[in-house]
Parts: C-alpha cells; structure tokens; sequence
C-alpha cells in the first residue's frame, strides 16, 4: 500500500491521476455505449429499411463515434488537435503511397455503395463464385458461396471487374432445353410444354411462358421454352419445370432423343453378336451363330 | 336469411369438426388452448364436407386461452388480383360501365371475439400468381380469368366466389383497351346473403395512359346485395380513393425478356 501511495506520489500527480480517472470512464461508459446504439441504430433501420442500410448505418455510425472517442481521449491528455491534423496530413501522404491498394479499395468501397449494384443479401456471381452477399466492408466485400465457402473480394476487383447480380430483379427465367425427336408433332409438344407450366404453382402467368425453335439438330428438333418465377422460386421452378416435362413427355409417348452409337470391332468385320433373352432365359432370337434356338442355352453369361 | 356458410364453431376439448366452403373442406379439432387445422380440396362446391384424409397434415396453434367458440369467416386474398378477361374488351372514350367479376376467397378462422387470434387463413381455390408491373419492378398477384359479365344470373353466385362489381369509367378520349385489370382486393369488404358473397363495389377512373388510375372502393354493399351483412373486413385498412397503377401497361411485356 505504501509501496503504490508512493508510486503515485513520485510519478503521477494528483492532476494526472484525475485524467486518468476520466479517460477510463470515458472508455468504460463511451465504448459500451457507441456498441449498444449501434446494435439498435442497425436493428432499426434493418426492420425499418433494410439489412444493407442497416448495416451500414451501424458501421457509419460506429467509425465516427470510435473518432470522436479518440479526439476526446487525446484532448484529454493534453494534445492540441491543430498540429495532430497538420502532422495526419504530410503522414497521409507517406501512408498514401504506402498503400495505395488499401486506399483503392477504400474509395472504391464507398463507390459500390453509392452505385447500389448490390447490396447485402444480393446473390452475386463474381468470377464464376456465385454466393450471398453477407457484408460490404471498408476493404472488401464479404461472400458466403452456397456450400458454405467464404469469398472475400476486394472493393477495388468488385468496381474494375464485371460481376452479376441474380437477385437484383424480383423475377427470373427459367430456361428449359428440349430436344424431341423428328417424328413428333411440334404443336402437340408445344401444349404440352405450356400445360406443366400452367400447372405449376410457381410458374407465373405474366410474363407468358415462350416456346422458341432454336434449330434442327443434327438427331433432334431443339427447342427453348422459358417460364417466370419469382426470383425466391428459380430452383422450385427450374426442378418443377424440367422433372413435368419428362414425365409429361414419357406418358405422353414423346420421345426424346439421344445420340445412338455404333460399335464396330473393326472396318471390314461383320455386326458384333446379339442374342435376345427372354426373362426365363429362354433365347428369342440370335444372330451369333446364324440358328435360332427355342432352348435354353447353356451358359446364358457367354 | 342464415349464413350456413360461414358459421360460429363449438369445439369441445379433443372434438373434430369439419366445414366444408365450395372446394375446400377445413378441419378443426381443439386439444387444451391449442387448435389443429388440416384442409383439403376437392372438385364439388357443395354438400358434405371431405373426410379428413388418411394422413392430414396437422397445423398446430397455441392460444393465449381456451377458446370454444370459433368464427369461420370469409376475406379477400392476401395480394391483389390480375383480372384477365377472356375476350379483348374496348372502351371507347367517355364510356361508363359496370362488369362482375368472381374471385375465391380464403377461409379465416378465429376465436369468437378475438379477430387478432388468425388460426388459419387457408384460399377456397389455389390461384396461380401472376407479376403486374415491368420486369424491373411491380407485384406479385394472383391470376383470375373473367368473363367481366354485364349481367348476373343466379347461376353465377357460388358458395367461395365473391362478386365484385367494377364500375370502370374511361375519362380519356382515347380508346381503353380491357385486358386485364388490377384489383386491390385486400382493401375491399365481403357482404353475405345466403350462399351469394359480395364485395363492396370499386370504381375506377381510367385518365390516360400517362396518368395514374383513380381506384376508390366504396366501402358499402353494392346495390345487387340487397341487406346483406358485412361478414369479411378488407385485409388493409381502407384508403377511401388511391391513385394507382390499375391497368397493365401493354408494353411491358412485348418482348418476353430477350
């Protein structure tokens, strides 16, 4: 006790230990604080607005109380804030061109929240990377891919490169590829492929579902139907659209077609041997030795 | 006259009662301060109700009480409604008229008396959603084709249809072209006698296609209703005249998003 009262007569002060007292109730009360208005500022404007602004609102908010919390801090032991900014600026631009990567990425962060090409909780594909936007920070932005990898994209690669928002507009297109065989009827198959749409819930009315002719492929007739969904439905649809047509399609007898391959042992050889079995094994018909047996063979795994 | 169809429920602890509102049957059974819901359709409007199927898919409710009387009562879809006629309609310019058309209803259940307690809220028909707006931005609705009759016959009135009388007023000069029509069913009431259902009648004044669409509900039953009474509030709180986007703009969709 006597050892601390003795400390405190020789190196602090009287004066200095009540600015000592005052900047730790400052951080004690100060930090706690800025932290618990900016979980509810955030909130607010999350329910109110939305999960970007709200976002960003907390952290605005928060980079700006922490500032004046050090400006007090720094008044409060003394220092004059005159020479600290006229000091901060010639070490601005030693830290400048120190980082100028850091700085681009800075600006350009404040650049991608004024565009508004994205905000938080938009499904982007950057790259071929296609996740959920969880947060746009000062330096990057913040991804969670769907199997649950973490992306984190520079501010500065998300201004220079190109990247698409999925979820921007609240309705997508489901594009179905559809092959059917030559022999078919088009218009048949064309109401068909507009009765599963119209029977799926989530296929919506407006705009209209579109059948278009792409080409005559070299073994099929390909065509391209689209229907809309709600961008939250995309995959209900995009499984409810492809799994109707084919089912559709096997009842409906239509067939479509796969590409048939011909193996041959060799140029001048004849047709490789088949036999046709029966389920009780019986041989059907055989072109392996050129007879036709009623029997059953003798080894039906040759 | 009694409305059979939409009727005050006693469920007695661990009772089952099923109601039956055109194609759809809703069941409820009671278990202490919880309710069980289940539903299901089928192709008649009238009659019995279905038997609870083999496997139902319960919708459990906790209540803040135990209540034993329930109100089973009709309201409007929760998303407006696209009218689409089936034929291309045109009004010239200065034409006044007056059309019907018929949209489905949900079945709300609620304790008697408590109409903030939903226990369900379950559509008599199961409507395809439609998108009114461009593809950048608009709203999600439901789809309903009409006939946009002139006349109403009994024939018409079933036991889940609503009749909602439109009066359309095109105060341009030009031609109005009806092909489908937004209507902000979540702000109109429901009017019962008997088995018909009504909706409080909407007027809409088409301006021009450069100018919003007044759209004003009355607020009160139409003349055809006669007495009957008020059975469904509007889901939203009524806005007495709203200028809105009632028309679709053709435009919008005539190129399919390439």
């Amino acid at each position: 006790m006597e050892f601390i009262s003795s400390l405190f007569g020789e190196h602090i002060s009287e004066e200095r230990l009540f600015v000592l007292v005052r900047v730790i109730v400052i951080l004690a009360v100060g930090l706690p604080l800025l932290i618990i208005l900016r979980r509810y500022l955030s909130s607010y404007i999350t329910r109110h607005y939305s999960q970007h602004y709200g976002m960003l609102s907390g952290k605005l908010f928060f980079y700006i109380g922490v500032t004046i919390l050090l400006v007090t801090l720094l008044h409060e032991f003394g220092f004059s804030l005159t020479p600290l900014l006229g000091a901060a600026g010639i070490l601005g631009i030693a830290i400048g061109f120190a980082s100028q990567t850091t700085v681009s990425n800075v600006i350009s962060g404040f650049f991608l929240v004024a565009e508004k090409s994205f905000v938080v909780g938009d499904v982007v594909n950057v790259g071929g990377n296609v996740g959920l936007v969880y947060s746009i920070d000062t330096l990057s932005v913040k991804i969670r891919m769907f199997d649950n990898r973490f992306l984190r994209v520079p501010n500065e690669t998300m201004i220079k490169s190109e990247f698409i928002n999925i979820t921007k507009f609240p309705i997508r297109r489901v594009d179905c590829n559809i092959s059917v065989a030559y022999k078919e009827d088009l218009q048949r198959v064309r109401e068909i492929l507009f009765d599963v749409a119209e029977k799926l819930p989530y296929s919506l009315q407006e705009p209209p579902p579109l059948l278009i002719f792409d080409k005559f492929g070299s073994s099929s007739i390909d065509l391209l139907f689209v229907a809309w969904a709600r961008k939250e439905n995309f995959l209900l649809l995009r499984n409810g659209l492809n799994m109707g047509i084919k089912e559709r399609f096997d009842k409906e007898g239509i067939e479509i077609p796969f590409p048939h391959v011909s193996l041959y042992t060799g140029s001048a050889t004849k047709p490789l041997p088949l036999d046709l079995i029966s389920s009780d094994r019986t041989v059907l018909s055989t072109n392996a030795g050129g007879e036709e047996s009623g029997g059953k063979p003798e080894n039906p795994a040759n | 006259m009694e409305l059979t169809n939409w009727p005050i429920v006693t469920l007695k602890d661990g009772e089952m009662q099923s109601h039956r509102v055109g194609p759809l049957t809703i069941f409820l059974k009671r278990l202490l301060n919880e309710v069980w819901v289940d539903s299901y359709r089928d192709d008649k409007v009238r009659g019995k109700p279905a038997p609870l199927p083999e496997k139902p898919n319960w919708m459990r409710m906790s209540l803040p009480g135990d209540f034993e009387r329930y109100w089973i009562r009709p309201v409007m879809p929760d998303k407006p409604v696209i009218i689409d006629t089936e034929h291309s309609y045109r009004f010239v310019g200065g034409t006044k008229t007056r059309v019907y058309s018929r949209v489905p209803v949900w079945v709300r259940v609620t304790p008697e008396g408590r109409d903030d307690l939903v226990v369900a809220d379950i559509p008599t028909v199961e409507l395809s959603e439609t998108w009114f707006g461009s593809f950048t931005e608009g709203e999600l609705s439901y789809a309903v084709s009409s006939t946009a009759r002139r006349i109403l016959t009994e024939d018409l009135l079933e036991p889940h249809l609503v009749v909602c009388p439109l009066e359309i007023h095109n105060k341009d000069s030009e031609e109005l072209k009806f092909e489908k029509v937004c209507l902000r069913v979540e702000r109109l009431s429901i009017f019962a006698k008997g088995e018909a259902m009504w909706s409080d009648e909407t007027v809409i004044r088409y301006e021009g296609k450069d100018s919003e669409t007044d759209m004003e509900s009355k607020g009160v039953r139409p003349v055809e209703a006669g007495d009957a009474t008020l059975v469904g509030k509007p889901r939203t709180a009524v806005r007495k005249s709203i200028g809105l986007k009632a028309f679709r703009l053709l435009k919008d969709f005539h190129i399919p998003g390439f």
